[in-house]
């Protein structure tokens, strides 16, 4: 009967959170099944089915594998590698962070820095005052070294942006691990001291158990916020050269605002919806059962 | 209670003050070039309508593009004035995407339309935004596409620029100049991909070697040994003499490169030579002016283009009159003159949209403005290549899909460029792309 009778004080609540979060991809759904170009408004907006899908996920010219698939292939790069990345050095920054020394305060907010910069400022930064070859830092270095400096953001496009994702997301890391070091409580240190642990044991064999779930956190949060990572892109690499730095979210924004093409970006959003949620739970669940198996 | 009281008249007086006050603000965003950064200090400094205040964003000409182009599609009224050029003008004035400015131009005074004088505008710029006649924008400055060249390099080299150059001519001198070790670049040109930024060069290459996007019947033609050409020479020469950071360089890169004095050729649009006239350059006094390249096709192949302004129709009537007053302010005569005033090198002065400038002392003795004129005169739009296209439009194809297929396209370029992917991948994707389109939108029959 109580239950009963509970239903209606959270349904105001649950249409509301239906309402803001579900409609917008309803929507998009909706329109993956179109056939709506912004730039042609005297063609009709037709429905067509899975045909937009289809466009991204046919391969006509097997084994040439279409541009869709790089663009997937890449977002895993991209994301895999700035995470593993962000994951392994934000722990050891943690670390040495942990330590009781003069200055540590301030060494914590200057590591802090690149997190609360801008990301489009950011990229505009490293690009034209160190990547550039003729005026910035790396240029003039590599100059003065009697050394010929690579155009990285042409050559390598995909080191730079999984490098500035990396010196972008890398301090959040840092602020998630180093809050659960400093969780972990001061008798413990004191008894591995006793217990003659060296800094090998004591950091993997007993700290890094004891925060697995900080670390957990900090990878489900660091996968969502990098997944979706556009703006850093948009002002280094731009997605270029070609398409060989285009992740799904920047391949999305080109259907709409570049090719106004509503229906296909419809489709490759919904796409990489599909593709996030999927990775998102696989992680999650890994994490857990590890999570599980240490505790 | 008291407070609740206090506070209510407050916000009541705020709002009827606001309402009494009541300002148009007009937003208007331009292209990132030299010339409209000059009209926006100017426009901050001197242009005064009572009410209205003009906001000017100035952003980099990808961005505009894809913003306006979003904009005027949706119906949105983010910018009231739209900043375009013959490309768009002619697909949204079908689209009733921009405000036909005649009922405007009608409803002006006698003496108004005097000081205006409509008829000094150059009629083929006018022409190139207008629709049945009708005018949907008005041209603020226009261009055409020219060579520009050290000529302090190629006299230490020894070498001569012919005054009709080939591109095989180009690229043998751009070779010759092009020396590493003291730092200087052989030639320079639009790496950054984007259909109105590589893409403006690059399709005048195709041009020039007699290539086609299409043939009559809308059957891609990109597969062809004209445009295998025309894709390698734009390669060799970016990556045999030119910059380094090839993709990187929009043309306000090239400017800079060039006002270094470290780079012996430049193509790009002839309203670039000013700058490198200007005062901060130290090129000064010391650039060559030459006709764009040709090869195959002998004659028309730069490239045309203007930046005009139109309306946006869906803004209200009291922001779209406001917009309406300062397009007339900013393509006055008036205008012109106080650019030339305040900068007397004509850097700062929109060249190619009214016949009367180059009567302006500054023009006239321009050592850029007789080849500026005569590169003006050699070009026809509707002519585009050396056989028969079912488009028109020098660097692009004007249609509305041209926009993305066109970036595309300089996407693969830039694949191309740097090693990426073959010349035959890069030239398969081009013309499967604008095959499909050509199907997909109805073009192909």
């Amino acid at each position: 009967m109580r239950k009963k009778s509970d239903i209606p004080f959270a349904l105001p609540a649950i249409i509301v959170v239906a309402l803001m979060t579900q409609i917008p991809f309803l929507l998009t759904i909706v329109y993956s099944t179109l056939r709506w170009n912004l730039a042609r408004p005297d063609l009709p907006i037709k429905f067509v089915g899975l045909d937009n899908y289809l466009f991204f996920l046919n391969i006509p010219h097997f084994p040439a594998v279409p541009e869709f698939y790089s663009i997937v292939w890449q977002t895993i790069l991209i994301t895999g590698l700035s995470l593993v990345l962000c994951t392994v050095t934000g722990f050891l920054v943690s670390i040495l962070l942990d330590n009781k020394v003069p200055g540590v305060n301030f060494a914590r907010t200057l590591m802090l820095g690149p997190f609360f910069v801008m990301s489009t400022a950011s990229g505009v930064i490293w690009k034209t005052t160190v990547f550039n070859t003729t005026f910035g830092w790396y240029g003039v270095i590599f100059k003065a070294l009697g050394m010929t400096p690579v155009d990285l953001v042409s050559y390598h496009p995909l080191f730079v942006i999984i490098f500035l994702f990396w010196w972008q997301w890398m301090p959040f890391f840092v602020l998630v691990i180093l809050a659960g070091l400093q969780g972990i409580p001061v008798e413990l240190n004191d008894s591995m001291r006793i217990d003659g642990t060296n800094w090998l044991q004591s950091t993997f064999l007993v700290k890094l158990p004891l925060i697995t779930n900080h670390m957990q956190v900090a990878i489900m949060l660091g996968l969502v916020f990098i997944i979706k990572e556009f703006g850093l892109i948009l002002v280094t690499t731009a997605g270029g050269p070609g398409t060989r730095s285009y992740t799904l979210p920047y391949a999305v924004y080109m259907q709409v605002f570049n090719a106004s093409n509503v229906g296909r970006a419809g489709a490759l959003a919904t796409i990489t919806v599909l593709l996030v949620l999927i990775t998102v739970n696989v992680l999650y669940r890994s994490l857990k059962k590890r999570g599980e198996a240490v505790a | 209670m008291k407070r609740v009281f206090v506070f209510g008249a407050l916000l009541a007086l705020v709002l009827a003050g606001s309402q009494v006050f009541a300002d148009v603000t007009i937003n208007i965003a331009l292209a990132n070039n030299p010339i409209s950064q000059a009209l926006s200090k100017l426009a901050a400094d001197n242009y005064k309508a009572a009410g209205v205040t003009v906001n000017i964003a100035v952003l980099p000409e990808n961005d505009l593009r894809q913003k306006l182009t979003t904009e005027a599609s949706t119906g949105g009224t983010t910018y009231d004035m739209f900043f375009i050029g013959p490309y768009e003008a002619s697909n949204w004035a079908k689209n009733g995407w921009l405000e036909d400015l005649e009922p405007y131009f009608k409803a002006l005074p006698a003496k108004t339309l005097a000081w205006y004088d409509r008829a000094d505008l150059i009629q083929g710029m006018v022409g190139s935004v207008s629709l049945k006649g009708d005018a949907y924008a008005i041209p603020f400055y226009g261009e055409s596409s020219f060579i520009m060249y050290n000529k302090a390099l190629f006299a230490a080299k020894g070498l001569k620029m012919p005054d009709q150059p080939t591109w095989d001519q180009i690229y043998d001198l751009a070779k010759k100049i092009n020396d590493p070790a003291k730092g200087i670049v052989g030639m320079t040109m639009r790496g950054a991909p984007g259909w109105g930024m590589s893409g403006a060069p690059f399709v005048t290459i195709v041009n020039a070697f007699g290539g086609r996007f299409y043939d009559m019947n809308w059957k891609a033609t990109v597969d062809t040994p004209e445009q295998r050409a025309a894709w390698k020479m734009y390669k060799n020469i970016l990556r045999d003499a030119g910059q380094k950071d090839i993709l990187s360089y929009t043309y306000n890169e090239c400017i800079a490169l060039m006002q270094s004095g470290k780079c012996g050729i430049y193509y790009d649009a002839t309203s670039i030579a000013p700058p490198l006239e200007s005062a901060g350059s130290l090129v000064k006094g010391k650039v060559g002016y030459a006709m764009p390249p040709h090869e195959k096709m002998t004659t028309n192949t730069a490239w045309l283009w203007n930046w005009s302004m139109g309306i946006n129709p869906k803004s209200s009537d009291d922001k779209k009159k406001a917009v309406f007053d300062f397009m007339l302010w900013a393509t006055s005569k008036d205008f012109i003159k106080m650019t030339v005033d305040t900068d007397p090198t004509g850097s700062s002065t929109p060249p190619a949209s009214r016949s009367s400038t180059y009567k302006l002392a500054a023009y006239k003795n321009a050592p850029y403005a007789a080849m500026t004129l005569k590169t003006l005169q050699s070009t026809d739009f509707t002519h585009p290549t050396l056989q028969p296209v079912p488009y028109t439009g020098l660097q692009y194809i004007a249609i509305p899909e041209f926009a993305d297929m066109g970036t595309q396209m300089t996407q693969w370029l830039a694949d191309y460029v740097v090693d990426k992917i073959t010349l035959d991948e890069a030239i398969t994707k081009t013309n499967d792309l604008f095959n499909q389109v050509a199907k997909d939108d109805g073009y192909q029959k």
